[in-house]
């Protein structure tokens, strides 16, 4: 093995790091999905500003790089009186960030549940609440899935933006520690391969959920 | 024949336009308890919005609906219900639908206890054994499990009568029940609809089936441009129209009164 | 706290600076990105089988790892074994060799949705491999191509933001420059956006005009 024990001295901290990344991750999933739904729903409404609002939102998110998103919450977060916190600006950045994309992922499967379908449970006497809750929505995630497992790839590798603000994730852990020891490409390697063994592995899921929704497609 | 009760569903001068189209000019209908009435008709004539007019799904723009002896969809001419009493009006009249319309993602039982659950607010085990026992009514008892893209078209239909039967409704509204099926599969859903007949359920059947309307039917109604053309006993309507319009829309099928 | 866009005023010739900077970088990078898609389209589909397998590893690796890690991998690694390139190489270089992977794919899949009854009517008069693909692929799978192939460049255009950590000279670069004069975060952060919102916009609506041009055009020839 050609790794400085130094090097393997510093693994706890990249591993505390890369666990830092994975709660980042999570908890953009989390807003995105949230983000996701909201926008969506605002869409939908007859009250034409929310609409606009909500277009603007998802435009805004898509049109915009993740670093200035990042820096305007960062800068913004202090004028509510919730300054200090990176770690909650980079997660609020990483939530509404991937919301815009989620919002359009659920509005482009919502063709999956038809008109008929609701159709018969209005005529049930269902109120349309519970029309969303229990026909669309299952209905829509579950055509969305493939999708949402991509974008929340997408969203582990937007992780790194974090250390810019002194996160302390998997990237600026192994900053930290080069800053210390000067191993450069030994660590970068490291934390290289702390992506890598999360994100193979969630590529390859998201393409047999693929291929399965594809062959349940041609069995109806 | 017909016990001398109040309607089961009533329809007063029920007008309804889509845009510039008039579709439903004046229409006005009285469905006795246990009454079978089929209404045939050419396409455009406004017999499925006839029906989505009853439920409200499609409220009319001008006319009265009653079932039973309380209004559908307004307090009174110029008062709408709140939506909470429509809903639960809806839940008193049920619809069978041309494209099933069953929810993919359920089972053949889970969409036949979606209803009991969400709407009538059952708990799970009194909604399943209703769902099972309307399940066999329709021949379907081995299918709880099964998943509506793996089932026939004929099957599907029949799961969707279920669906409805489960509600108990007062009354039934067919919309060209078996006009999207396969021919060989037309025949089983027939014969669940006659079993209803002979159970004294009030249905009213949209349907191009000539034969099944004159063989169940207690009434038919012959709609055309949106009106009621005329209106009588199976076996005068279809044997002895009385109108040009009916004649040459019953020429249409074999002289045996069904097509194929 | 005000929010004063004016402070701004003195500052914009050097953001627009930055701006041209950074549309400079994206151009550089994306036709060498585009550049190194084809060569890579062409490995995979005739290369041997060890650089097949190479572009495989290759083409996992970027797609597995996020830019800003491989921006610190060039940017750490390199000089690590000697070599010592300016900020903005290093960065032109490692946004191309991030795209390059996914303007592949972009590429394969036109190349493939081309209607193989065309190849074959190409084959059946006795075309050459290399009139074939000029004269029966190329002109079907550009039209195919064209729009993704813009919004993974509108996408490159959003990530040359990333080159600021780096100490690239771009646009944002140059906005964290006048964050440190103006102590104005919000306001320099907000214009700045503003200038990227603006830009993406009007691209996507270029290639949204694009697409409509191109489909009539396909539609038209399809009725003949």
């Amino acid at each position: 093995m050609w790794l400085d024990p130094q090097v393997i001295q510093s693994v706890p901290s990249l591993l505390d790091g890369w666990m830092l990344t994975v709660e980042l991750t999570l908890l953009g999933a989390a807003g995105s999905l949230a983000c996701g739904h909201l926008a969506l729903a605002m869409q939908l409404t007859r009250i034409a500003p929310l609409r606009w609002l909500a277009r603007l939102y998802i435009s805004f998110m898509r049109g915009t790089p993740s670093l200035v998103q990042l820096f305007m919450v960062f800068f913004a977060l202090p004028l509510i009186g919730l300054g200090g916190r990176p770690m909650l600006a980079a997660a609020l950045t990483l939530g509404l960030n991937s919301g815009a994309y989620t919002a359009e992922i659920l509005r482009g499967n919502m063709r999956v549940v038809t008109r008929g379908q609701i159709e018969a449970a209005t005529a049930l006497g269902m109120a349309p609440w519970l029309i969303t809750l229990r026909i669309a929505l299952p209905q829509m995630l579950k055509a969305s899935l493939p999708a949402l497992v991509n974008e929340f790839t997408i969203l582990l590798k937007t992780t790194p933006l974090a250390s810019v603000v002194a996160v302390t994730e998997l990237v600026y852990a192994g900053q930290m520690v080069i800053a210390r020891i000067y191993t450069s490409t030994q660590i970068m390697l490291l934390v290289s391969v702390g992506y890598l063994a999360v994100v193979l592995p969630v590529i390859w899921l998201g393409r047999r959920l693929r291929q399965r929704a594809s062959s349940t497609m041609r069995g109806t | 024949m017909k016990l001398n009760a109040a309607p089961a569903i009533r329809a007063r001068d029920i007008v309804k336009s889509f845009g510039a189209q008039r579709i439903l000019d004046g229409v006005s209908l009285d469905v006795a308890r246990g009454e079978v009435i089929c209404i045939l008709g050419p396409s455009g004539s406004g017999k499925s919005t006839l029906l989505r007019c009853l439920n409200w799904l499609s409220p009319p723009d001008a006319g009265e609906v009653w079932i039973g002896d309380e209004r559908v969809g307004m307090r009174n001419a110029s008062v709408p219900r709140p939506e909470r009493e429509i809903r639960a009006q809806r839940s008193r009249i049920g619809m069978v639908f041309q494209s099933f319309n069953l929810w993919p993602h359920m089972s053949v039982l889970e969409n036949v206890m979606e209803g009991l659950l969400s709407v009538k607010r059952m708990t799970r085990l009194d909604a399943s054994d209703v769902a099972v026992e309307a399940l066999r009514r329709v021949g379907l008892s081995g299918k709880h499990t099964a998943m509506p893209g793996s089932l026939s078209g004929g099957q599907q239909q029949r799961v969707g009568i279920a669906r409805t039967l489960a509600m108990a409704p007062e009354v039934i509204l067919f919309d060209e029940p078996t006009s999207a099926l396969d021919p060989e599969l037309v025949g089983e859903v027939l014969a669940v609809m006659r079993g209803l007949a002979d159970t004294q359920t009030t249905m009213i059947v949209v349907t191009h089936e000539i034969g099944f309307a004159r063989d169940v039917a207690d009434r038919i109604v012959f709609m055309d441009g949106g009106k009621i053309v005329e209106m009588g006993l199976p076996a005068q309507i279809i044997d002895h129209p009385s109108s040009a319009r009916l004649r040459q829309f019953l020429h249409r099928f074999t002289p045996h009164g069904s097509h194929s | 706290m005000t929010f004063d866009l004016a402070v701004l005023t003195a500052y914009v010739p050097a953001l627009l600076h930055g701006f041209v900077d950074t549309i400079w970088l994206c151009v550089l990078s994306g036709a060498l990105a585009c550049a190194l898609g084809i060569a890579l389209t062409v490995g995979q589909r005739r290369g041997s089988r060890l650089l097949v397998v190479l572009i495989d590893g290759y083409v996992a690796l970027t797609l597995a790892l996020p830019l800003l890690v491989l921006l610190y991998v060039t940017f750490y690694v390199l000089p690590d074994f000697g070599l010592m390139l300016p900020a903005s190489v290093v960065g032109v270089l490692t946004l191309a060799i991030y795209y390059a992977p996914y303007v592949a794919q972009v590429i394969q899949a036109a190349i493939d949705a081309v209607p193989a009854g065309t190849i074959e009517a190409g084959v059946a008069i006795g075309m050459s491999p290399l009139a074939i693909g000029r004269r029966i692929v190329a002109p079907q799978a550009l039209p195919l191509l064209l729009p993704t192939l813009t919004g993974l460049m509108i996408g490159l255009f959003k990530d040359s933001a990333l080159l600021s950590v780096i100490s690239v000279h771009e646009l944002m670069f140059t906005a964290k420059g006048v964050v440190s004069d103006t102590y104005a975060p919000l306001e320099v952060y907000f214009a700045v956006a503003l200038v990227y919102w603006a830009t993406t916009a009007t691209l996507n609506h270029a290639t949204r005009q694009w697409e409509r041009r191109l489909a009539l055009a396909h539609d038209v020839a399809l009725e003949r």
